[in-house]
């Protein structure tokens, strides 16, 4: 019984400075992944699959703000897939996981996004904080 | 249990001294409150946090008589007193706005501010007093008890469209 908050900002902070020392220039992930949100959960889900072969300090970024969103989520009884993959994976090992994600009822998928959008928010506030000024770049 | 609900407490105050012996604990929820049902009880999500509630009966009975039809009483959440602040700063309409400047496509030196506001649908209580003799002449709404009013003026910046019903409670304070 009770209130039980996400600590949201305490796990943006963590991932935003594990991105900016392994890579400064993957900070600007931060404001795609808040514009992803806006299309769902396997939107959000899909976009490291793009980076992870060229880019993997940029995919590691992505996979750390899902796999944090997922251990939230968790605490709250609720399951979401955390395998990340890439885009060279096989259709099959991909299609398993977007399917986890589509099954779930929409209303049971309102209150997850609403926690990932939160979180976005607080990662995008925290990248604007902890900006290095060098890199840039998408 | 914690504390009795303050503002609960201070509604039954106002409004029917009778259930002040009868206040809910914190974190009980309408019999039919429509959330995720779990070994816990009932979970709700918030955007900072989640919130898990215990269906109890009889909370129907706090939705003022009037406003019956218009109050789901399926969705009524105790929350403890140190829980209220929080969920109305996340359940607050935030919009951001400009001034432009009256001769250019720009924004007005400064003039760029925040609002917030209370979300559509809140029910504000609050007592109006008056004095003994005034009681009974006392109509601003003629034969109706119900009108929907203004309040403020430029500062509620265009949030302040509101329905107001005139209840009278069921004891009143006398001098």
């Amino acid at each position: 019984m009770g209130w039980h908050p996400y600590d949201l900002d305490h796990l943006a902070q963590e991932i935003v400075l594990k991105a900016r020392k392994k890579d400064p220039d993957s900070l600007n992930q931060a404001y795609k992944m808040r514009a992803t949100c806006a299309y769902g959960l396997e939107r959000f889900w899909g976009e490291h699959l793009r980076l992870k072969a060229q880019k993997p300090a940029k995919a590691e970024f992505v996979a750390n703000v899902w796999t944090g969103f997922v251990g939230l989520m968790a605490k709250a009884d609720v399951n979401l897939p955390g395998d990340m993959l890439s885009g060279q994976d096989s259709e099959a090992a991909i299609q398993v996981v977007a399917e986890q994600l589509w099954r779930i009822p929409p209303d049971q998928q309102q209150a997850p996004l609403a926690v990932l959008t939160a979180l976005c928010d607080a990662v995008v506030w925290w990248t604007q904080r902890l900006k290095t000024g060098k890199g840039g770049g998408d | 249990m914690g504390e009795l609900p303050r503002l609960l407490r201070r509604f039954a105050a106002i409004a029917d001294q009778s259930f002040v012996n009868d206040l809910p604990a914190p974190y009980s929820c309408s019999q039919n409150l429509k959330g995720r049902s779990g070994n816990k009880g009932v979970t709700l999500f918030f955007n900072l946090g989640f919130m898990e509630v215990t269906p109890t009966a009889g909370l129907d009975d706090w939705i003022p008589k009037p406003l019956r039809g218009e109050i789901p009483a399926d969705r009524l959440v105790i929350v403890d007193d140190a829980d209220i602040g929080l969920i109305h700063d996340m359940a607050l309409y935030r919009q951001s706005r400009v001034k432009l400047a009256d001769d250019m496509k720009k924004v007005d030196g400064g003039a760029f501010f925040n609002v917030e506001a209370l979300p559509e649908g809140c029910v504000l209580i609050f007592p109006l007093a008056l004095k003994p003799e005034e009681t009974d002449g006392w109509k601003p709404f003629g034969s109706q008890v119900c009108r929907e009013l203004y309040f403020g003026g430029l500062e509620s910046v265009g949030f302040g469209r509101c329905e107001v019903t005139l209840v009278k409670p069921a004891s009143q304070e006398v001098q």
